[in-house]
């Protein structure tokens, strides 16, 4: 008897993937859940099976869906697919043989999984390797259930706050660096509870936004969400129609509108955003860690009524960038959080006058440029759910996002823009007591651009090729510019992420929009950066500093593909190889711990094969290298984990192109 | 509790007043419905209230946000403080409407007699303050209930949608957020306005899958032949064929009705009251074959190129398409076509090529779980609409150039977008636009099959608007423009600056202004009662008995008092039958002022 099973497969990702750092080798995946076309392999005499688990209980886990594919992250081309059965096993059979095979496990209830991860763990799994006749009989699967987190939100009389947002805050390592990043947002139901779910075990922080929204009096509710009446009423067919804000007067300029987050006591108090269980400030919250398929109950936020000042100013700047600007005060350490991040955010009229109303009295940060960014952390959705609306008057003219490289999976950035080049900016301190501010000047800074060219060490390498999924079919290109990032070094979202071009014919490239801070160079799809050379220094390791006040020019960099490589066989105490598990190298100077920006050609992380063999590329240095039974969830890449993992390691020193064979001794690192 | 949430009503018996009707010359309104802009001149008259909980007498709503929205369109808001209590001031003498909203709480109107009912015009004169208006807000209903798949496990992630019968299905019945499953299956709409509603699941298996599922005994089986096999590990040089195993079948996840019924016909409906909460409003998914339709676009002038797809559910079963089949082998120049995982039901196929001539097919499939192979669909030239504009009206025309406008035909309200997942499209019909010429004549290219309504976007200055779309005698503002086949020649599009007004007062027998009621007209032909109609619609007295309906088009109408009025029945062409045999005969000309008084009878 065949009993249906469907499943649901949650993300849909089409792109472009630049594999590993060589140019030349870009592949295009589509993740396609059932979409996805067989491979036409011929039918092979191997077999590969186990059985699928519960991580938490051990027991097996029936009805859930395993791919077996020949792309690790993307799980296509499929091979086969079947269901396990009431004993979680599956079977595999017909297998061809090969070394590239991957499974992965997907059922309703629990993060996908794979042969080789831990559940959604900060690796994409194991190859399988099969020969011709052989049955590969351990490829067993962990799954593991999202943990929840549940509780109310009440105002200072008791009432439950209905139908306000209320989202998880999780703290990750980028860049060697913990960051405040935005999580997964729910609503608060008519008893004011909320249940925040699909959550990994880690850190986190919860809060409920409140953004005190200054607009022009008199502003229509259609025109204060960008929208024509056209338009909100294909959106309400749609059942997408955002909610309208209600305007508030505050005096014959100004009006509060109101409506999408907390509603304010008054127009002379308001909610301050709020962190468990009653913080108004990052460091003041209480981190919750919860479980997998755990409930973490009780994790009630109440919010206060706080007295608020206005603060009125101008803002200095070039006419095309004040034009639709909209100012935002955000509170100390949300800096790298987007918009519904703020206390209060203010719409630039005529002249860059601007007025912001019923702020909480309070220190912020005070935030205008024409992009926002932020980085989100969802590991059962798409980046969207990790948005709050547009602030009211804001006109949006484009947002995008993208993933980072090295970040723990599931990270990415989103990004939202108003019209036009943000050429420039300010991120000014101001603190509001009850006199407020009645005349604030803010001037806008100019960002900076760094420019240069790119020298090819060991000669060019052919032009990237790409396959783009478009409506009509895949359609195959050859790149003729590939983006160049500058990253943050210290992974701060409120930096942005500015991207600009490398252009292949020219081998010139550009970059513009640095603020003030330390950035480093990425050009994603070349091989690895070995240096950086301004004005006779190489800061490849030190970055630009937009402090500087001035763009950086011919700027050149150097890529190479002459990385060392160290491989070898993972083995356990007793010398047997061990499948499967993650093998990483970092260097030993400390110093190059953090601050690495996204693409940290130093610290790397590769997963041995069924067989326990494994292959890292890596620059010429001196590192420390082992195999590890279980990485962090929230990143591995920081002095924190790195210091445990030092403790008692091997040391590998490689010279360029030098090839480097060692067996290394699987460790448990706690 | 058992409030009044039902279906009874009183029909009066309307005798014509001290009629006067007087066709007034033409009026000319000026643009300023909806401007928003500036906020009204400065007045000295004001309005202070207090916002209650009705259900719990005198009980103030606190934090509610009273909106005041003036003849003219513009709005202003206030919070009510912690005793429920607000004030507008600074305001000029008029007629106003004044609101309550609360989230989880039904919006009160001023004036209306039940949640959920349409309010009355407060009447403020010039230097009055008109104090203690009291406003009764309603907690909203509660539905919960959980989603199981059929093996009773959770559901997690499932959108839900609850409406009202009378209603097109909207994902946002409950305006405080999008209904979606949470990770036990459960779910709670809150908010709701008393009333009846379907509750339907509707699962998003558009990305679903197949998989064998083999049993246990199976899994024994290969394994034992893979010990015989790879012990020794050497392969046999012809390997034994290997036991039939089951071939994969399809299922996918069918939209389901509470309790479990994809038919509409057999729904369960919810009736709830003010504030009640209805748990174990549950749904059990069942999972459904799924079926491949595949086939060729045929073109009879050879091949073409940038050959688009679509399918389309019938809407009729199902609360939504948002099940959709998938569309796995896209047509190149050979025409070959690919949709899977389409559940049961009946369905459209469109085949279209914009250019270099725009051509279409439409083929109706029925899918009962097996698999469709052969579908020819062949490509005819595309239909269009074509005709002139005729202004009616004074002064300047809407604007200096009619080449600068744009006709659309959009699928009408209630159909539905026509967006598109995987090649599946939701609704019907596929928007077309076409540009006037200079002298007025225009023509719209490329429809397919479906049903629109032509729309023209005009500036707002100078009040210019669509008056009608006349198509052999009959206007498709009012009733279905349909394409089948062929193509549709000389409409004539009206724009008008001309505006009627419908006016009077509503006394009691004894001559007193008739507060408590609803003043409704709609069409006198039957045809025009379509949901959402131009020609239909509801007001309430103000505080003098005087009421206002403005811009009906020119035509016949009925007028009707009615003592409770569900503002959903208007949608119901039934419940509108019901008013008709009392209703007055109103005549409106174009730009007409009409004036009716209506006295109702004992």
């Amino acid at each position: 008897m065949i009993r249906p099973v469907v499943f649901l497969v949650l993300t849909v990702a089409v792109g472009i993937v630049h594999e590993g750092g060589a140019a030349g080798r870009q592949v295009v995946v589509v993740n396609s859940g059932g979409l996805a076309p067989t491979a036409p392999r011929p039918p092979g005499t191997s077999a590969i099976s186990g059985v699928v688990r519960d991580g938490t209980t051990g027991r097996p886990v029936t009805g859930a869906v395993v791919t077996l594919s020949t792309h690790a992250r993307l799980r296509t081309p499929t091979v086969d697919r079947m269901a396990t059965d009431s004993e979680g096993r599956f079977v595999f059979t017909k297998v061809a043989a090969g070394d590239d095979y991957h499974l992965h496990v997907a059922r309703i209830g629990y993060f996908d999984g794979g042969y080789g991860r831990e559940g959604p763990g900060p690796t994409t799994g194991a190859a399988v390797v099969v020969a011709d006749g052989q049955w590969f009989d351990r490829a067993d699967v962990e799954l593991w259930k999202p943990g929840a987190v549940t509780g109310r939100v009440i105002d200072e009389a008791g009432e439950p706050l209905v139908g306000v947002p209320v989202r998880a805050l999780p703290l990750i390592m980028l860049a060697g660096v913990e960051h405040v990043v935005a999580g997964l947002i729910t609503t608060t139901d008519d008893r004011g509870a909320y249940r925040l779910t699909g959550l990994v075990p880690g850190r986190y922080l919860v809060q409920v936004p409140s953004v005190q929204a200054a607009v022009p009096a008199g502003s229509a509710p259609l025109e204060l969400v960008g929208l024509t009446r056209a338009q909100y009423e294909n959106a309400e067919r749609a059942g997408r129609a955002p909610t309208l804000p209600a305007t508030i007067g505050v005096d014959a300029g100004v009006a509060l509108a109101v409506g999408q987050y907390l509603t304010p006591p008054g127009a002379a108090r308001a909610y301050a955003p709020t962190l468990y269980p009653s913080a108004r400030s990052i460091s003041a919250a209480v981190v919750i860690e919860p479980e997998y398929g755990r409930d973490l109950t009780g994790i009630d936020i109440r919010v206060e009524p706080v007295a608020t000042a206005r603060v009125s100013g101008q803002v200095v700047g070039p006419p095309d960038q004040l034009a639709g600007l909209v100012l935002r005060l955000v509170p100390p350490g949300s800096e790298g959080l987007a918009y519904g991040a703020e206390a209060a955010t203010a719409v630039v009229g005529a002249g860059g006058r601007f007025s912001f109303v019923n702020v909480p009295l309070g220190t912020y940060t005070l935030m205008a440029g024409r992009s926002v960014m932020q980085y989100h952390y969802t590991p059962m959705g798409n980046n969207l759910q990790a948005t709050l609306p547009d602030p009211p008057g804001f006109s949006r003219s484009g947002m995008g996002a993208g993933s980072i490289p090295s970040a723990p999976p599931s990270v990415g950035y989103g990004y939202v823009t108003s019209r036009g080049e943000e050429t420039t900016w300010a991120q000014v301190p101001v603190a509001v007591d009850a006199g407020g501010h009645d005349n604030l000047i803010i001037e806008l800074r100019p960002t900076v651009t760094v420019r240069g060219r790119v020298i090819w060490e060991g000669g060019e390498a052919e032009p990237p090729r790409f396959t783009r999924i478009t409506p009509t079919g895949p359609v195959a290109g050859i790149a003729e510019r590939l983006p160049v990032y500058a990253d943050p070094a210290d992974g701060n979202a409120a930096l942005g992420l500015p991207r600009g071009d490398y252009t292949i014919a020219t081998k010139e490239f550009s970059v513009s929009g640095l603020k003030v801070g330390t950035y480093l160079l990425r050009i994603q799809g070349a091989p690895t950066i070995k240096s950086v050379t301004w004005n006779g220094r190489d800061l490849g390791e030190v970055g630009f500093d937009a402090a500087a006040g001035h763009d950086f020019n011919d700027v050149v960099v150097t890529v190479t593909n002459r990385l060392a490589t160290i491989g070898g066989v993972v083995r356990n105490a007793d010398g047997q190889a061990v499948p499967g598990s993650t093998v990483i190298a970092f260097p030993t100077d400390r110093r190059q711990w953090a601050r690495f920006g996204f693409a940290p050609s130093r610290l790397r992380a590769g997963v041995a094969d069924s067989g326990g063999a494994y292959e890292l590329s890596i620059p010429a240095g001196q590192y420390f290298v082992m195999a590890v039974d279980e990485l962090p969830l929230a990143g591995w890449q920081h002095a924190g984990f790195l210091a445990l993992a030092a403790a008692g390691a091997e040391m590998i020193r490689v010279d360029w192109t030098e090839q480097i064979t060692r067996d290394v001794v699987l460790r448990s690192i706690r | 509790m058992t409030a009044a949430t039902g279906r009874s009503r009183t029909i009066l018996a309307v005798m014509l007043g001290a009629a006067t009707l007087c066709h007034a010359p033409v009026v000319v309104q000026g643009g300023h419905r909806g401007e928003g802009g500036q906020r009204g001149p400065q007045g000295t008259s004001a309005v202070e209230g207090v916002v209650l909980i009705a259900e719990a007498a005198q009980v103030p709503a606190r934090r509610a946000i009273v909106t005041l929205e003036s003849e003219t369109g513009s709005a202003q808001s206030v919070i009510t403080d912690d005793s429920g209590r607000f004030a507008f001031t600074g305001l000029v003498a008029g007629r106003y409407g004044l609101r309550a909203s609360r989230a989880g709480f039904v919006d009160a109107e001023y004036g209306a007699a039940r949640p959920g009912r349409i309010g009355r015009r407060l009447s403020v004169g010039a230097g009055q303050v008109v104090r203690d208006v009291s406003l009764y807000m309603a907690p909203g209903a509660v539905i919960t209930g959980r989603v199981t798949h059929d093996t009773g496990e959770p559901a997690p992630g499932v959108p839900i949608l609850v409406f009202r019968p009378s209603q097109a299905p909207s994902l946002l019945a409950s305006r405080d957020s999008r209904i979606v499953t949470d990770d036990q299956g459960a779910y709670r709409a809150f908010g709701l306005a008393p009333g009846r509603y379907f509750v339907a699941a509707v699962p998003a298996s558009e990305l679903g899958g197949e998989a064998r599922a083999p049993a246990s005994a199976e899994i024994d089986r290969i394994f034992q032949e893979l010990r015989q096999r790879t012990n020794p590990p050497v392969m046999p040089a012809n390997p034994t064929p290997e036991p039939a195993r089951e071939s994969p079948r399809k299922f996918t996840w069918a939209p389901l009705y509470h309790p479990g019924t994809p038919n509409r016909a057999l729904a369960q409906v919810v009736d709830v009251g003010i504030g009640e909460e209805r748990a174990g409003v549950d749904v059990a998914l069942v999972a459904v074959p799924a079926a491949h339709v595949q086939g060729v676009v045929v073109n009879p002038g050879g091949p073409v190129e940038g050959i688009q797809v679509s399918i389309a559910g019938s809407m009729a079963p199902t609360p939504s398409s948002l099940n959709a089949p998938i569309l796995t082998e896209r047509p190149g120049p050979d025409g070959r076509f690919r949709y899977t995982n389409v559940p049961p039901g009946d369905y459209t196929l469109t085949a279209r090529v914009l250019r270099p001539e725009p051509l279409f097919a439409t083929a109706e499939v029925t899918v009962d779980g097996r698999d469709i192979d052969a579908v020819t669909l062949t490509l005819q030239p595309a239909m269009t609409f074509s005709g002139h504009a005729e202004l009616v009206g004074d002064g300047p025309p809407p604007v200096d150039d009619l080449a600068k406008l744009r006709l659309s035909l959009q699928p009408p309200p209630g159909l539905g977008g026509s967006s598109s997942l995987n090649g599946t499209s939701f609704g019907r019909s596929f928007p077309a636009a076409g540009q006037f010429a200079a002298d007025g004549t225009f023509e719209v290219r490329g429809i397919l099959p479906g049903e629109y309504r032509p729309t023209v976007t005009l500036p707002s200055a100078g009040g210019w608007w669509l008056r009608s779309v006349i198509i052999g005698g009959r206007d498709v503002l009012d009733t279905p423009l349909i394409f089948r086949a062929t193509s549709v020649t000389g409409a004539v599009l009206t724009f008008t600056n001309r505006r009627s007004q419908l006016s009077g007062r509503l006394l009691s027998s004894e001559g007193q202004p008739a507060l408590d009621y609803h003043v409704v007209v709609v069409s006198a032909d039957r045809e025009h009662w379509l949901p959402r109609a131009r020609r239909t619609r509801a007001t309430r007295p103000d505080t003098e008995g005087g009421f206002v309906v403005s811009d009906l088009p020119a035509g016949s109408y009925l007028l009707v008092a009615l003592d409770d009025l569900d503002p959903a029945d208007l949608d119901d062409p039934a419940f509108l039958a019901t008013l008709a045999p009392g209703g007055i005969p109103i005549e409106i000309a174009d730009g007409a002022s009409v004036v009716q008084d209506v006295r109702i009878a004992r």
